[in-house]
């Protein structure tokens, strides 16, 4: 039971952060207000889940966490690897400027 | 003593990384032809740098390594921006693998033909000097790469190429690694522009063997035009 107020705590602590936080997009927002309610949900009994999972359509609570959690796993390495593209985008940008700008700067020192 | 004038108007772009062995020589020989070199060191972590003390070039060293397309797109940026007088770049390998004469022949078609590109190409001629196991991976790869991109060569993946500056102000490499020259295909593609292949020979030597694309970079290069496709 402590357990259960414990991470019951957390997830309307997420809940309420997800309300209030600024956030770089609007789907990093969704993804914590979701998320939270979601938890909160898996909280506080199965029947919730399951009433939701056979509403949609699929077999029990279980299964919906189970498929929920894998297309957010799958949606955050996607995220991540867009990402990270981009980051080493921008840093070969960077990289090119700075040695082309030192580059630059040898050959005008020599010239003097 | 070779007593040609050097070619002044066409730049080469020698991409380098950890080249500490043939660096020297691959520089010494372009430099008897050409006057104008360019070498990226790309975050060499070996003598490669010290090798080239001497030398008559303009050294480019990036603070990291990127990948050899981050290295010829700098190079690219450095001649656009700051290299008035050039008409042409020619992308050669570093590690001594291709033919100075066939760089020489790329840039004569640069000056006097009118394609915006010219493609070197192992296949034209020279087949026989690519191991037989690298020459079913590289046509595989080729298939694709033509297959994807709509445009018909016999080697996409050669490094040795000549482009016309006019060219290269429509080129934007976005692909840091091997698959930047599937990237140029695609915008040889999108940008329309002209090209021909011409014959050029390869030398695999022992040290080229082993420090050049491995078979299994094949993959990572699929990969890459993948992300170019969608």
């Amino acid at each position: 039971m402590v357990y259960k107020i414990f991470f019951l705590t957390i997830f309307i602590f997420l809940f309420l952060y997800s309300l209030i936080r600024p956030f770089p997009n609007i789907y990093s927002r969704l993804f914590l207000f979701f998320g939270s309610i979601a938890g909160i949900i898996s909280l506080l009994g199965s029947k919730y889940a399951n009433f939701i999972a056979s509403y949609i359509g699929v077999e029990n609570g279980s299964y919906l966490y189970l498929y929920i959690g894998l297309v957010t796993i799958f949606m955050f390495i996607f995220y991540s690897m867009n990402k990270h593209t981009n980051l080493e985008n921008s840093l070969a940008k960077l990289s090119r400027e700075i040695s082309i700008l030192k580059t630059l700067q040898e050959k005008e020192s020599k010239k003097k | 003593m070779n007593k040609r004038k050097k070619i002044e108007n066409i730049y080469i772009i020698v991409p380098a990384y950890n080249e500490e062995f043939v660096i020297r020589s691959t520089i010494k020989n372009l430099e008897k032809y050409f006057e104008n070199i360019v070498v990226v060191n790309d975050g060499s972590t070996d003598k490669t740098i010290k090798e080239l003390k001497g030398s008559n070039i303009t050294l480019i060293n990036h603070p990291l390594n990127l990948g050899v397309g981050a290295a010829i797109q700098t190079g690219f940026q450095f001649i656009l921006t700051h290299c008035k007088d050039a008409i042409g770049i020619i992308t050669f390998d570093a590690d001594g693998q291709h033919d100075v004469n066939d760089a020489l022949q790329i840039a004569e078609n640069l000056i006097t033909g009118s394609e915006d590109i010219i493609f070197g190409s192992r296949f034209l001629g020279h087949q026989e000097n690519v191991p037989f196991i690298k020459r079913t991976a590289l046509r595989a790869v080729n298939k694709i790469t033509n297959f994807l991109t709509s445009v018909n060569l016999t080697d996409a993946h050669n490094g040795l190429k000549g482009f016309r500056k006019s060219a290269i102000k429509e080129i934007n490499l976005e692909i840091n690694g091997y698959a930047y020259e599937t990237e140029i295909i695609m915008q040889v593609k999108k940008n329309k522009l002209s090209y021909k292949e011409i014959p050029t020979n390869i030398i695999y030597t022992d040290y080229s063997k082993k420090k050049g694309q491995k078979l299994l970079n094949g993959l990572i290069i699929l990969e890459d035009l993948l992300r170019l496709w969608r």
